[in-house]
């Protein structure tokens, strides 16, 4: 499946938020979308997750079903085209 | 640390280390991540959790009087005693206790803070233990409460407009222009997005350096002055639910010392969901 990165403001959420949205994530994995992490600065209040999903909108609503909305400027999903691996820049495999 | 205007009320992780267990100081870990202290804290520290005994677990507001004496007791805290309050997070949740044990006029001269929290010390390379402390209780008795440092909806509604009021809305740019109302995954926790209307936008962390200490008093004056925050005036401090506004509120009243600071704990949650309360989202 298509890799995709979000990013997200987690305004004043703690570690054990994020850890019950991961569980969350978890849970609502199917065929469509899949975690693959998270990463998060709780002090300034950022996540970036890195997700396979069938296509962005998928995503996006999927991503909805778990009260995580994308909104405004601060928050966007973006479609991975290329990644770095050993310093080459290739086209992410598909499942 | 000498230019703030109290500069008394910050402790140096070295003072922490010297002094921390001599009678009459008790060290106090309050932690956003509440499985931290757990995890490790200085020898003699007492943990609070701040989702269980810092807030009353029915109402939604701070502890009473009887649930703040009852916490002070069980944690071996006199009316005497010298309280360092250090946590994670830049210490986000230390200034919280610290504003409510403000808020039941415990002496003030005896609230402290260790600049550069939990994390400065680890960094350090100083000792954590898992030992919890058990302290004898003290009988303490609290004061009335001090609505001089806790400002209501009411407060914050009847100044709107008049120009008398400094509102400093500490909470990230997104959620301050309505583009962001809840964290990820939870379920809406205001009916509406923005700001109080003629509020400045100061994220809390902006007043805290690299090291994970607060910004020299120039700095802090260069800041909160810059964007408009008259110190001859009161000032509102304000966030979703209160706590990353006392961070502001510690560093306001007294880092630089301003007159009159009051932290607006009901913050967006409350506002937000208030029906016919003004909002702005320029």
């Amino acid at each position: 499946m298509p890799k995709f990165v979000s990013a997200h403001v987690i305004a004043c959420m703690t570690r054990q938020d994020v850890a019950r949205l991961l569980k969350r994530f978890k849970e609502e994995e199917n065929d469509d979308v899949r975690n693959i992490r998270v990463l998060c600065d709780t002090l300034s209040g950022r996540m970036v997750c890195e997700w396979e999903a069938r296509d962005r909108m998928v995503l996006i609503e999927w991503l909805k079903k778990c009260n995580v909305q994308i909104r405004g400027t601060g928050e966007w999903v973006m479609a991975v085209q290329y990644e770095s691996i050993d310093s080459a820049l290739v086209v992410p495999a598909r499942e | 640390m000498a230019d703030y205007a109290n500069p008394d009320v910050l402790v140096t992780t070295d003072w922490v280390a010297e002094h921390g267990g001599d009678a009459g100081v008790r060290l106090l870990e309050v932690d956003v991540d509440t499985s931290a202290y757990g995890e490790g804290h200085i020898v003699g520290a007492v943990g609070v959790n701040w989702e269980t005994q810092l807030c009353d677990q029915v109402r939604r507001d701070i502890l009473t009087k009887d649930q703040f004496e009852a916490l002070c007791n069980d944690s071996g805290i006199a009316n005497d005693t010298t309280l360092i309050f250090y946590g994670d997070n830049n210490n986000w949740f230390a200034t919280y206790a610290l504003w409510q044990f403000r808020y039941y006029g415990h002496d003030e001269s005896l609230l402290k803070v260790m600049n550069g929290g939990r994390q400065k010390w680890i960094d350090e390379g100083r000792d954590l233990v898992t030992d919890v402390p058990d302290y004898a209780g003290t009988g303490y008795q609290a004061k009335f409460p001090d609505d001089n440092v806790r400002a209501t909806a009411g407060n914050v509604r009847e100044t709107l407009g008049e120009g008398t009021v400094n509102l400093v809305d500490v909470r990230s740019p997104v959620e301050f222009s309505g583009e962001v109302i809840a964290p990820p995954g939870m379920s809406e926790t205001a009916q509406r997005g923005g700001h109080i209307p003629g509020a400045a936008n100061i994220p809390w962390a902006t007043a805290v350096a690299e090291d994970g200490t607060f910004k020299s008093h120039d700095e802090l004056q260069e800041i909160y002055g810059g964007a408009g925050v008259d110190d001859s005036k009161e000032t509102i401090a304000y966030c979703r639910i209160g706590e990353r506004s006392s961070h502001t509120w510690f560093v306001l009243k007294y880092l630089l010392g301003y007159e009159k600071v009051r932290n607006y704990d009901g913050s967006w949650t409350e506002w937000g969901n208030l029906v016919g309360a003004p909002i702005a989202r320029d």
